[in-house]
């Protein structure tokens, strides 16, 4: 046998070397090698025709390289389209759920990614976000709710920053508010804020009619939102007419913005200027700075350092206060963190939370993936069945890369189908998850510019893996065994797809136990004994600073305790679900040593604790007998009474300084003031005369409606301000508002996972059954009943179920435990919730497989046999 | 321009033997003749690099050779050389021999 060059070296001159040169070069070398054989060795020729292939390896004689040059034949794209379109058509069922379930999950995304990128987006659409920071402090010692920071300040120190630090361009004053604002016959509670002139200048809101300098500089001026203007002037400007706000204090519209952004944290319908509040006024004035009573924003020159103002401020700050241990510090803080900011108290805005929506966005990956590894994994097993097509290509002379080309061109035309459906899909589900996130949420192109190729990208890797597996594998057929029927047997069993499965399975679980513990928290939060009743209480939310009420009440009241369906009336500061005020009474004298202890505290009146059915434990409730009462007497909870170092039988009787001194006559069961995330704080509950602004009823289930009138119309009778009533179970319910939103959320997508999965499923039985029939067909032959058949089939699913419960449970279990931790009160975690959890699953994937696998175990054997 | 004008120093020698071969002249010979010429071993990737470069240039044209069984059936190129590449051995020719007439008679002892 003649002597050959070295095949490698041979190949790699082919591929890299012109045409035109390679015929004389190859000729050259192959006559040198020849001639080296025959005076030296084998050996030397061969290693001399490599090196000297090596020694042309130069720009010389390198071709010029056009990629994949096949990407241009026309004619085979449409046979590969047509095919592919075939195929589809032959397999409805198995297309339909393929490409409906990366739509899917594709869909999903879309929505999720874009209500991320909204809520990241919050307050960049100014020109100048990057400028604009506020101040807020942190007081030592002074927890309140859970937080020692407070976004309120002196009022002067806008103007102080502005005057000292050249630093600071504008700063300005704002508070949130919500008036009741009345034009003409209208009189409605409208959202807005109070603010000093510079609001637009420091917050560039566009205006639609206005100056952003002029238009609050005079006192008394209000700024209406568009839509605002439109609905209390119609038809004509707004520029000018006059609006009261609070009953007595008439504004001039002096300009009109336009309304404010979706992801703007501060929402409006108004901004009133703040410059003829006497309590602003008064403040602005104060040469002490002790009073903290609004908000600051600021614009800061864009060289400047926020760090270095930062520190500059304290000594401000220190010019005007006294310095105590208990001196606030200030800190700055830049306007992009104000959306996600629940840390600071008397914050303003609107909030969202960041750990919602990263969980949020893990979970809209999640989903990605799922229904691309599911798309893959279906495609990849479905192509097997291809093999046949395969072999006749190659006979008609189909080389590996038109296999290839083929193969990628169906799975990219697949692949882009779905693509079009999830953007549909996407439309149609915007009203569905703008309900779930409680945001107008709509698809807009122009801001995620970059998804689309970044979606591409993907949609191409996806198809390019799901289209390259089989490509690869099944072009390494052999002709002959395909044509003649052989079969790939190792891969119908697919290792590789059944752990994807089991994968998609052990998310959905691991989704299923997070929602069954989450929903039973709610349960337990919404039933758990809060210490005082809920039922048939009603609660009037309405304002102590209505004059009209507040002389009108007393026979009001009177006149309320004749009707039957009302039982008994309270009047207090706080409504028992949110008591936010806080303060600190000392206890002891100067042997024992004083306490100090921080407390929550409201105003009540006699029949408060009637009305909610709080339990007296210790002494008496406030009585009218008592004159004294109004002025010494104090109601404190068990934790108030223990936070002392007492008991609550030795705690009444006892002087505390709460304010003035006075003594415990009672103590009262603990109740939660909050809601569950925080502890049972201690309280205390004094006397209040005159009115108050919450007003509480505990009314009668008959008649409910006819009650519900008689209060409308007595109270409208009787008070300037509307009449708005909450019935106290829903009242609590609405704490949770957010947290049941969530968990609905959460729910949801673990439908779609499931969905997702069992889709999955479904497809992997289908091809797996489709391949083993003939085996179950010889099964049955030799005897095997359908029993036997459906636990042989059987039994490989629940395996993959098991698996993917072994790996969801523990996963599960201490992401759970890390949720749980966020509350004060909570359930424990137990082994019921991973039982159901694990019986869903089990459930949902025989469904999957069921239908199938019974008709695959029934099947007439003679029939099976037959099957090619 | 310049491109077409210059003649290396390895190309001349190139030249000289498909000059020398009259259309006879290939790779390999090429590469014989020169290694035997001047006794020491001569790349054959250079001589291709060469020929190419010269056939850019316009000093030689090549012509296919019939398939023949050696070479495993791949054919020969033949290069010969043309008018200008005639023309460029000439005036390299005649530019040694002035220089080298210039010399005065030197003895070396």
């Amino acid at each position: 046998m003649q002597p050959q060059p070295p095949k490698r070296a041979l190949r790699f001159l082919r591929w890299f070397c012109r045409d035109d040169f390679l015929e004389e070069i190859e000729g050259d070398l192959v006559e040198i090698f020849d001639r080296t054989v025959e005076e030296s060795s084998l050996k030397r020729a061969r290693r001399r025709f490599l090196l000297q292939t090596l020694w042309h390896f130069r720009p010389d004689f390198i071709r010029a390289f056009n990629f994949f040059p096949s990407f241009i034949d026309w004619a085979m794209y449409r046979n590969y389209l047509l095919v592919a379109w075939r195929n589809m058509q032959r397999q409805k069922l198995f297309a339909s759920i393929n490409i409906g379930g990366l739509a899917i999950g594709l869909a999903c995304f879309m929505l999720i990614f874009r209500f991320v990128q909204q809520e990241v987006s919050y307050d960049t659409f100014f020109p100048n976000t990057d400028q604009i920071y506020r101040v807020y402090q942190t007081q030592p010692g002074n927890t309140y709710l859970g937080s020692n920071k407070f976004g309120v300040t002196p009022v002067a120190l806008a103007a102080a920053m502005e005057e000292t630090y050249p630093e600071v361009d504008k700063a300005m004053n704002i508070r949130q508010q919500k008036p009741l604002m009345q034009v003409g016959e209208n009189s409605f509670l409208a959202d807005g804020y109070m603010a000093s002139e510079a609001f637009f200048e420091v917050l560039p809101f566009q205006l639609f009619e206005g100056n952003a300098a002029q238009v609050l500089r005079e006192p008394q001026t209000i700024v209406l939102t568009q839509s605002l203007a439109r609905k209390l002037f119609p038809r004509k400007s707004a520029i000018g007419q006059s609006v009261i706000l609070q009953n007595d204090e008439t504004y001039t519209v002096s300009g009109i913005a336009y309304d404010p952004p979706v992801n703007s944290t501060l929402q409006f319908a108004f901004i009133a200027s703040i410059l003829s509040d006497e309590y602003y006024q008064r403040d602005a004035q104060a040469s002490l700075w002790r009073n903290s009573s609004i908000n600051t924003i600021f614009t800061l020159h864009p060289d400047a350092d926020p760090r270095k103002l930062e520190s500059k401020l304290q000594g401000l700050v220190a010019e005007h206060r006294e310095e105590d241990e208990k001196s606030p510090t200030f800190h700055i803080q830049a306007l992009s963190e104000l959306h996600f900011e629940n840390g600071v108290i008397l914050d303003i805005g609107e909030k969202g939370d960041r750990q919602f929506v990263t969980v949020i966005g893990v979970i809209a990956l999640l989903v990605l993936l799922l229904a691309c590894i599911n798309y893959m994994n279906l495609a990849i097993a479905r192509s097997i069945r291809r093999a046949r097509e395969v072999g006749m290509r190659k006979a008609v002379g189909a080389g590996k890369k038109e296999l290839l080309t083929q193969f990628m061109a169906e799975s990219i035309f697949t692949v882009f189908l779905a693509l079009l459906a999830a953007i549909g899909l996407a439309y149609a589900g915007t009203p569905l998850f703008s309900y779930l996130f409680d945001r107008p949420l709509t698809i807009e192109w122009e801001q995620s510019l970059w998804m689309i190729p970044a979606l591409f990208g993907l949609m191409l890797l996806v198809s390019v893996v799901s289209g390259l597996f089989p490509a690869l594998l099944i072009s390494r057929v052999e002709v002959n065994q395909v044509l003649k029927g052989g079969k790939i047997a190792h891969l119908s069993k697919g290792g590789l797809q059944k752990i994807l499965v089991i994968g998609q399975f052990a998310t959905s679980t691991a989704l299923i136990i997070s929602c069954l513990v989450m929903y039973a928290q709610f349960q337990y939060m919404q039933n758990k004994e809060l210490g005082f009743q809920t039922d048939q209480v009603l609660a009037i939310k309405a304002d102590w600073r209505d004059s009209e009420l507040a002389d009108n009440f007393p026979s009001l009241r009177q006149q309320w305790q004749q009707n039957p369906g009302i039982q008994e009336i309270a009047n207090s500061n706080h409504l028992p679900t949110y008591i936010d005020n806080s303060t600190v009474i000392k206890y002891g004298d100067s042997l024992a040593g004083i306490k100090e202890l921080q407390v929550y505290h409201t105003q009540v009146d006699y029949t408060f604790l009637d009305v909610y059915d709080i339990e007296l434990l210790a002494g008496r409730n406030f009585a009218p007998e008592y004159a004294t009462d109004p002025e010494s007497a104090y109601l404190l909870n068990e934790t108030a009474v223990k936070g002392l170092g007492l008991t609550a039988e030795t705690a009444v009787g006892q002087s505390v300084t709460y304010g003035d001194e006075g003594t415990i006559i009672g103590v009262i069961r603990d109740f939660h003031l909050h809601d569950m995330r925080l502890e049972i704080n201690p309280l205390v509950l004094k006397l209040g005369t005159g009115f108050m602004g919450s007003i509480s009823l505990r009314i009668s289930p008959e008649n409910l409606d006819q009650t519900l009138a008689y209060l409308e119309e007595t109270f409208e009778a009787n008070a300037s301000y509307p009449f708005s009533y909450v019935f106290m179970d829903d009242e609590f319910a609405a704490m949770y508002a957010a947290d049941k939103r969530m968990g609905q959320l959460l729910g949801v997508f673990t439908g779609l996972a499931l969905i997702i999965a069992a889709l999955g499923l479904f497809g992997l039985a289908a091809i797996t059954i489709t391949y083993r029939t003939k085996e179950i067909g010889i099964r049955k032959v030799l005897g095997g009943s359908t029993g036997e058949i459906l636990r042989l089939l059987g039994s490989d699913y629940v395996k993959m179920v098991a698996i993917s419960l072994v790996l969801a449970v523990p996963l599960a279990w201490y992401i759970m435990d890390q949720w749980l931790e966020e509350f004060a009160y909570k359930i424990t975690l137990h082994s019921g919730f991973f039982i159901v959890a694990g019986a869903v699953t089990l459930l949902i994937a025989a469904l999957a497989v069921g239908g199938q696998t019974l008709r695959a175990a029934v099947a007439d054997p003679v029939e099976a046999l037959r099957h090619e | 321009m310049a491109k077409s004008q210059s003649l290396g120093e390895f190309e001349e020698l190139v030249l000289l033997t498909v000059a020398a071969q009259h259309d006879q002249a290939y790779g390999v010979s090429i590469q014989d003749q020169l290694q035997e010429q001047l006794d020491r071993k001569v790349n054959i990737s250079a001589i291709h690099v060469a020929l190419k470069r010269m056939l850019e240039k316009g000093f030689v044209d090549s012509r296919f050779g019939g398939i023949t069984q050696a070479r495993g059936g791949r054919r020969k190129k033949f290069y010969v050389i043309t008018a200008l590449g005639k023309q460029m051995l000439d005036q390299q020719f005649s530019l040694r021999s002035r220089l080298y007439n210039s010399i005065p008679k030197i003895s070396f002892s």
